[in-house]
């Protein structure tokens, strides 16, 4: 009881600090340090940020230089900073290159940025974070400790936890950490589904993808039932962004992003496009192998959301097998959705007008993406791309798959009512 | 005929998605919602007459941007608590259901309770000034004005003013007295236990009630400009007074005196024990030990000492005496000054110069902890002032 009294209490105090840091961004100049800590599975990262004004406020011999170099940052930062292990032994902190970065802003003081990294076994564990930088002379000074990642807890930049904040009278923090791979991976799988339940492009791919399947089926005599056709042409665009996903991420292949995301939009061109082709034309092979290749491209785009993230080793493969899980537990759930919703609007005799409607509204997205990528422009689709992307593509499918219906149900009376017409 | 209707359809429905699609757009990512820390960008501009009746109601007609008041003061008890619970009461008889509930917190919940901030675009508890109509927001400025003395009350007006002030002088709609929020943390009562909260920028005021008996720390006071201004033709200096007679506190003493309590070593560039921010505990970074230094108020002369004192009373008698009597007693008891150390950092070659930025005094007790910083300006060039008032004891009514 009390544990939990005590857990509540700390997540109110993190939640209140979380608030109360951001606003003072814009009321006030930064005073406060920072120290972001990334946790991989055999070494600690630490960043740390340090606002001028309140550097030369604790360390007066450094006001002689407007912007303090890195050499007499790190010369007045070492003294105050350690971390020790669970045994009090002390570790091995090495500087990290560059990225004693600089930040000015209007609304901030300038930050200066340090990097530091220290190799750690499992036995180290709980580690001691030991630092004092501009709180030992600045009383009012406070130090926030980010944890920025830890795959184990399944933290992640994106949404980083509050460890605790160095202060007056507190200036040693407990870093804990329990090895269990499970939430990160867990986590893993649900960012990948995320990633296209949140990407409108990829979505509308996809769905180009089934659609065009569904067209095709509908004018050549199949071979095989539509659903084998509709998995062999996933499994085809699963294959594509998976080699693709791996080979960037583990940097065999590394394209500039914005490449790869004007090639996402020329995807949807040619999807689009296609659809409004007669599909005599269209072979399942050839859709295959537009799966397959499109979804290299795909594929490559996914890979963004691990530029973020400092994964290594094992870390880093189990990492991207459970993102590739999740993206393909969604598109089969997207696509045994979707299915029957174009399924329903194929006896329909405007079958082949809504398909051109489909092609066209994909058409028209990749080219405004294109011209938005290549060109810098903001153009009317960012409105959908940043709302529901999931909502507007079954709104869209439901609303074909009624009107297909409520269109077969029009016929179907006026035969009844008019036999000879 | 189905050519056409097949024509038709396919158009419709293209261009009812289309709309459909962009109408939902608008509402859902165009709105951008109300933001409960965001309020009216219009400065309210108030002009009130008070009429006394001689029989204890008092009627307020004033004409102010949110409309026209009709605020009648019924309230008129003896006894502090009684008239301070009779104008909660009155208050919250003028608010609608929604914004009893907003006004309305939980006594029980620490978090909220030591929810508070320095800051103008924090989340507070309570309901916005600018939120009220003219008849509700004169009820609760009637709160106000009971929960504080005269001088009190003439100190949380400057602030309110200072706020409109900066908004007028380059800080945009985040500074405006309509910011300012008011709160109850618990059922008003004369007998029971409750916390009245009034908050905004530069502005703290967070006074328990235990049976009756009231205890308005932590007190976060500050202003910007620290000297006076003019606000519609009126003047305000609200935190001046404080300011000098820290100021005149130290300048009494001598070189020798002055160095004992010169924090070498130290530097300031906000309050030590500053905001809560729903931290849900009592704070515990007071210094203690060897590192609570200074000049020992018991080694002053008896003219020093009385400056102490009244600069004490700077803070603690900004609220009514019914509240600050006691406390002034225990604070300048002469066990309390015997364990009272006053003390200032900054640059010794300066001296205390309020115009400097990192310029720091504080009065340490054994529950008495009084401060004041000197911060850079956020919207105006020069410094302006940092105060925080607390009692190490009873902080919250020790209720935590």
């Amino acid at each position: 009881m009390h544990a939990i009294a005590t857990r509540n209490v700390f997540l109110a105090w993190v939640l209140g600090l979380i608030l109360s840091i951001s606003p003072s961004i814009n009321a006030h100049p930064a005073d406060s340090s920072i120290v972001h800590l990334i946790y991989h599975a055999d070494a600690i990262e630490l960043r740390i940020e340090l606002p001028d004004y309140e550097l030369k406020m604790a360390a007066p011999q450094l006001s002689r230089w407007d912007i303090v170099p890195n050499d007499a940052l790190l010369d007045y930062v070492h003294p105050h900073l350690s971390v020790t292990t669970n045994q009090g032994e002390p570790l091995t902190l090495n500087v990290l290159p560059i990225n004693s970065r600089i930040d000015e802003d209007g609304n901030r003081d300038r930050i200066y940025q340090l990097r530091f990294s220290a190799d750690t076994t499992p036995t180290d564990w709980p580690l001691r974070l030991n630092y004092d930088g501009i709180t030992h002379r600045v009383m009012n000074h406070k130090t926030y400790v980010w944890l920025m990642q830890d795959f184990d807890q399944a933290i992640f930049a994106d949404h980083p936890t509050l460890v605790d904040v160095i202060r007056y009278q507190h200036t040693t923090v407990t870093l804990e950490h329990s090895p269990s791979s499970l939430r990160g991976l867990s986590t893993l799988s649900i960012m990948g589904a995320h990633h296209i339940l949140n990407g409108l492009d990829h979505l509308a791919f996809l769905v180009g993808l089934l659609w065009l399947c569904v067209k095709r089926a509908s004018h050549q005599k199949a071979s095989r039932p539509l659903w084998l056709e509709s998995i062999s042409i996933i499994t085809a665009f699963s294959l594509g962004h998976s080699i693709s996903l791996a080979a960037t991420v583990l940097g065999m292949v590394s394209l500039p992003v914005n490449w790869i995301e004007i090639a996402v939009a020329a995807t949807l061109i040619v999807t689009g496009g296609s659809l409004l082709i007669k599909q005599q034309r269209i072979a399942l092979k050839f859709e295959c192998f537009l799966a397959l290749f499109f979804g290299v491209i795909h594929g490559m785009a996914f890979s963004e959301v691990f530029t973020e993230m400092s994964l290594k080793g094992a870390q880093l493969i189990a990492a991207l097998l459970s993102f590739n899980l999740g993206i393909e537990a969604i598109q089969i759930i997207i696509a045994c959705i979707a299915l029957p919703l174009i399924k329903a609007t194929v006896r329909l005799s405007a079958f082949d007008g809504l398909s051109k409607v489909t092609g066209i509204l994909i058409l028209l997205s990749g080219l405004m993406w294109l011209i938005e990528r290549a060109l810098g422009w903001t153009l009317p689709i960012e409105a959908f791309a940043t709302a529901t992307p999931l909502f507007w593509i079954f709104e869209y499918l439901a609303l074909m798959a009624v009107l297909a219906l409520w269109l077969r149900y029009y016929a179907k009376q006026r035969d009844t009512e008019n036999p000879t017409s | 005929m189905l050519g056409r209707l097949r024509t038709t359809t396919v158009f419709a429905l293209f261009t009812s998605g289309v709309a459909a699609t962009l109408l939902l757009s608008g509402c859902g990512g165009g709105g951008g919602g109300s933001n409960d820390d965001s309020t009216s960008t219009t400065n309210t501009s108030t002009t009130s007459t008070t009429t006394g009746t001689g029989s204890g109601t008092s009627t307020t007609t004033s004409t102010s941007s949110s409309g026209t008041s009709t605020f009648v003061d019924n309230c008129n008890e003896a006894e502090h608590i009684n008239n301070l619970v009779c104008k909660a009461d009155q208050f919250l008889a003028l608010l609608t259901n929604e914004q009893q509930t907003t006004v309305l917190g939980s006594y029980s919940d620490s978090v909220a309770r030591t929810y508070w901030s320095n800051l103008p675009n924090a989340t507070r508890n309570g309901i916005a000034l600018g939120d009220l109509d003219a008849t509700a927001r004169d009820a609760a400025m009637a709160v106000a004005e009971q929960a504080l003395s005269a001088a009190g009350y003439e100190d949380y007006l400057g602030i309110l003013a200072a706020d409109d002030y900066l908004g007028e002088n380059g800080g945009g709609s985040q500074y405006s007295s309509d910011n300012y929020k008011i709160a109850f943390m618990g059922t008003p009562t004369t007998s029971g236990d409750w916390m009245l909260q009034i908050g905004g920028h530069h502005l703290a005021y967070n006074i328990t009630y235990l049976a009756g008996t009231g205890y308005p720390v932590p007190n976060h006071f500050a202003s910007e400009p620290k000297t006076a201004f003019e606000v519609n033709s009126t003047t305000y200096a609200p935190i001046q007074d404080e300011g000098d007679a820290l100021v005149a506190m130290f300048e009494a003493l001598d070189s020798t005196d002055l160095y004992t309590a010169f924090l070498s070593g130290e530097s300031y560039s906000d309050v030590l024990v500053g905001p809560d921010n729903g931290s849900g505990v009592m704070p515990t970074n007071y210094p203690t030990g060897a590192n609570r230094r200074g000049m020992l108020v018991s080694d002053l002369t008896d003219t020093q000492r009385a400056l102490v004192i009244a600069a004490i009373e700077q803070w603690v008698r900004d609220f009514p005496d019914a509240v600050s009597d006691d406390l002034i007693s225990t604070y300048t008891s002469d066990a309390a000054l015997a364990d009272t150390y006053i003390a200032w950092a900054g640059d010794w070659d300066t001296g205390i110069d309020v115009d400097s930025r990192g310029t720091y005094m504080r009065i340490d007790g054994p529950r008495l902890w009084i401060e004041l910083v000197c911060q850079g300006g956020a919207v105006l060039s020069g410094t302006h002032f940092h105060t925080m008032y607390r009692d190490k004891t009873m902080d919250y009514g020790n209720t935590l």
